[in-house]
């Protein structure tokens, strides 16, 4: 996936200020950067839920900046979001089936300890089991590229490694992953590159390790 | 007494066909549709006018009223899909009101508020037409059990939910809205021909907007989304205001018991609204 120029402002103030990246097939990148910096932004630029920007969006050599949300899903985008990713009024289970995918929804759910509470509304789940649940929904949805916003935020540590791994087997060398995390150390464990997002600009990127030992980085998120 | 039990029994098999309709789109899909007496009374004229003017059949006048409606619920959705909540309650409250007032001012059409007498009766007894209404009806409700057993009332309730995970999961909002509209217009329509059929005789003034609160009423206390919750509840609330007048002591007082009944739908409604007010009203206050 290529986006490229990428221009965006909300409510009179630019957001995102000409920003440009590439992912390959099968690489995982990290986004990195203090609150209010553009990262959820970016991502609703990408999925299609803000579109009134200038720049392109290239998915397999096919401009996708046009589509709305449900098309570009269709052609291989996905999400897991910051927050209300799943549909708290449906059950546990269907919140797996409305992919519509024929998968054993049982031993996916038995998988990640949901299984006695399929049928229960999914609102009655805890953060974290919502987090899992989303994730493995987003592996049955397939998507070539993956858009993972703070799929860790608010978790316990133990819980933090069993959503890293399921994160790791959300990789594949078909898929793309995009996650936004705060945490420099976790991502660092998963990602191949990382991007560092400030005010609407990409300044920094390069290998984890690299990044994290910037001084730079530690300007812009101690101040 | 009979007489009396089969009119209520065909009045109610009328209603749960039509309020089950309208659970399909404010239970399952919690669109506030304000249209759904419209659309009943679409069918209904189009029945009238096919038999009184043009001859037509029974079976034809059915299926031609439940499209007809269905045409008119899918201008809805094109016309105000895109709309948000109360936008959307007041996009086909106004939809309501162009259809009503073509009902009263098309008169060569519709005959206006003189209405449409003389639509011929399909048997001669009440027992005959009950049976052709329960079975008519059931039939309806069979098709809608299967729809809301369905995906595409997943994919209603999903919307109803989040628009904005749906369509990340490849939904396509408009198209969802579209099938679940044009399948509850083909009932509200069909159940309209009954009506038609049923009061052989049909003015602007059955289809007025008050009728709405009765069908909302049904969904809310029914459960919003749950089938069989809207048939139970239709019993109850058509059945109990009519239980009413068997109370004994409320004999004596006949001529108030019109707005008694008034009354106690409005209670009921309001009860209905306050328990359910999260279900419903949750994304909007
Ligand atoms: N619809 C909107 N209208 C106006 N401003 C907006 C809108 N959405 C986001 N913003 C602003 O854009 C900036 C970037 O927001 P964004 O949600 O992308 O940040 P973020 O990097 O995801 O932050 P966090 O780490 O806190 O999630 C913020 O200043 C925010 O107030
Ligand atoms: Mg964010």
């Amino acid at each position: 996936m290529k986006v490229e120029d990428i221009v965006v402002s909300l409510g009179g103030s630019l957001i995102l200020k000409n920003l440009s990246f590439k992912i390959d097939q099968g690489e995982t990148v990290g986004i990195i950067g203090p609150n209010g910096s553009g990262k959820t932004t970016l991502f609703n630029v990408i999925s299609g839920f803000i579109r009134e920007i200038s720049g392109t969006i290239e998915l397999d050599g096919e401009r996708i900046e046009n589509y709305p949300p449900f098309i570009r899903a269709q052609k291989g985008i996905g999400r897991v979001f910051q927050s209300g990713g799943i549909f708290g009024e449906l059950t546990v289970l269907e919140n797996l089936i409305i992919t519509g995918k024929k998968v054993p929804y049982d031993e996916l759910l038995k998988a990640i300890g949901l299984l006695n509470k399929a049928k229960e509304p999914a609102s009655v789940l805890s953060g974290g089991q919502k987090r899992l649940l989303e994730l493995i929904r987003a592996e049955i949805f397939d998507p070539k590229v993956l858009l993972l916003d703070e799929p860790t935020a608010g978790v316990a540590p133990n819980m933090k490694q069993v959503l890293a791994d399921r994160i790791n087997s959300l990789k594949s060398k078909t898929r793309s992953l995009l996650i936004i995390e705060h945490d420099i150390q976790f991502i660092s464990s998963l990602c191949d590159r990382v991007l560092v997002l400030f005010q609407g600009e990409i300044v920094m990127s390069g290998k984890p390790d690299q990044v994290r030992k910037d001084p730079y980085l530690q300007e812009i998120y101690f101040g | 007494m009979t007489n009396y039990l089969l009119h209520l029994g065909s009045l109610l098999f009328i209603y749960i066909l039509l309020a089950q309709s309208l659970n399909l789109i404010l239970g399952a899909g919690k669109l506030f549709s304000l249209g759904h007496v419209a659309l009943f009374g679409i069918g209904s004229y189009v029945t009238a006018i096919g038999a009184v003017d043009y001859g037509l059949d029974q079976w034809s006048l059915i299926f031609l009223s439940g499209v007809t409606s269905s045409v008119f619920a899918s201008v809805i959705v094109f016309t105000s899909g895109r709309l948000k909540e109360e936008y959307f309650a007041v996009a086909t409250l106004a939809f309501h009101y162009v259809v009503q007032s073509v009902f009263i001012n098309f008169r060569t059409v519709t005959r206006g508020v003189m209405g449409i007498p003389g639509i011929p009766s399909l048997y001669d007894t009440s027992l005959d037409m009950f049976i052709f209404i329960f079975l008519v009806s059931t039939a309806g409700l069979l098709i809608l059990k299967l729809v809301f057993n369905s995906r595409l009332t997943l994919l209603l309730r999903g919307l109803a939910d989040s628009e904005i995970v749906a369509s990340s999961l490849k939904i396509d909002p408009k198209i969802v809205r579209l099938k679940a509209f044009v399948i509850s217009g083909f009932f509200c329509g069909v159940s309209g021909s009954l009506f038609a059929y049923y009061l052989k005789y049909i003015d602007p003034s059955s289809f007025a907007l008050s009728e709405i609160m009765l069908l909302v009423t049904i969904v809310l206390i029914g459960r919003p989304g749950s089938f069989f919750g809207t048939v139970i509840a239709s019993f109850f609330v058509i059945l109990l205001p009519e239980a009413i007048r068997f109370v004994e002591f409320l004999q004596n007082y006949t001529s108030i018991l019109g707005s008694l009944r008034q009354l106690i739908y409005s209670l009921i409604l309001f009860f209905a609204i306050y328990l359910t007010r999260e279900k419903i009203f949750g994304r909007v206050i």
